[in-house]
């Protein structure tokens, strides 16, 4: 059986019993390139700004390569965040990856010890993860800020950063 | 409604307006034992090589030995979970969801973070929703370095499952 409405298949079962729905609200966006520079003194980067995302695949085409989502419908929407940082210098204390939607900011983590673990070129890895309330046209980005620096020299890497998400129900 | 092909029922609401479908691709499974002397030392660890998964459930059946097999071409969502112990040395631990079609590397550290953090292990987590296409594979990784030795340790947790790795066929 496959499911249709008047223009488009939408539900579509195997033979074994699996069922895809191939225009249902689903992305997946890597970053495109290192984003140098982008926080460590307290600047409040969402990720995307300087850097594109490259999409790998965007079912309905509502993710923006600037690192926004945009809600096609009102539902609860799978959303997952993955941030390599990397370029840590001593003094940055604090560090805060958010999931920031039109309805609430999900707070990722806050790592106070940052500057004696991560003195020097290191790398970290933040990521989050959480069913989220969209309304239609709502949006969701992921913000990173991390503090104490003298200057904003934390750059973002392309193999784990990434952000992904679909409408779940 | 109870929506079916010829042999099988795929999607069945209730009469509350749930919806299930208990033919959807959708497992979890936990490590079966403690893997000793995984890593350490470059060692890239498979998690599950050493003692395999007990399955807690496995819908369809698509996960087998260390890995999960794409029935059909789609967008999974896949959740893999571990804690290493023993590692306090280790100056690098890089964890990688390892996909047909690319890598996620969920953290890499060329620091002595387990003993910065005073901590005597380390959990990684990698959540992602990947694309697959049919006969794709997925497994975990984890390698330590600077230990010196391969003595760090995969944990399964004994009431809670520690390092665990579930995913499911989203669209």
């Amino acid at each position: 059986m496959t499911t249709v409405n008047a223009v488009n298949t939408y539900i579509v079962p195997t033979t074994n019993r699996e069922v895809t729905a191939p225009s249902q609200p689903c992305f997946l966006g890597f970053l495109s390139g290192t984003d140098s520079n982008v926080t460590g003194a307290g600047t409040a980067y969402t990720v995307g700004t300087n850097t594109a995302f490259t999409e790998i695949y965007d079912q309905n085409s509502d993710f923006n390569t600037n690192g926004t989502f945009t809600a096609p419908v009102t539902g609860r929407y799978l959303l997952n965040m993955s941030i390599q940082a990397d370029n840590f210098a001593v003094g940055m204390n604090q560090c805060v990856f958010d999931i920031v939607t039109s309805n609430r900011t999900y707070l990722g983590i806050v790592v106070s010890p940052i500057a004696a673990v991560n003195a020097g070129t290191n790398d970290i890895v933040f990521g989050s993860s959480l069913v989220a309330d969209m309304d239609a046209a709502d949006t969701a980005a992921c913000l990173l800020n991390i503090n104490g620096g003298v200057g904003d020299t934390v750059d973002l890497e392309t193999n784990g950063t990434f952000f992904s998400g679909s409408l779940l129900c | 409604m109870t929506t079916v092909n010829a042999a099988n029922t795929y999607i069945v609401p209730t009469t509350n307006r749930e919806v299930t479908a208990p033919s959807q691709p959708c497992f979890l499974t936990w490590l079966t034992a403690d893997e000793s002397n995984a890593t350490g030392d470059g060692t890239v660890a498979t998690v599950g090589a050493i003692s395999g998964f007990t399955d807690v459930y496995d819908q369809n059946n698509d996960f087998s030995g260390t890995s999960f097999t794409a029935p059909v071409t789609g967008r999974y969502f896949l959740n893999a979970h571990v804690l290493l112990v023993s590692a306090a040395a280790a100056t690098s631990l890089i964890t990688t969801l390892v996909t047909s079609n690319r890598n996620y590397t969920t953290l890499s550290c060329n620091v002595n973070i387990i003993n910065n953090l005073g901590c005597s292990g380390v959990s990684f987590q990698t959540n992602v929703i990947a694309d697959m296409d049919a006969a794709d594979t997925a497994y975990y990784t984890i390698v330590a370095t600077g230990i010196g030795a391969d003595t760090a340790q995969i944990r399964r947790g004994t009431t809670q499952p520690n390092t665990f790795f579930s995913g499911k066929l989203i669209v």
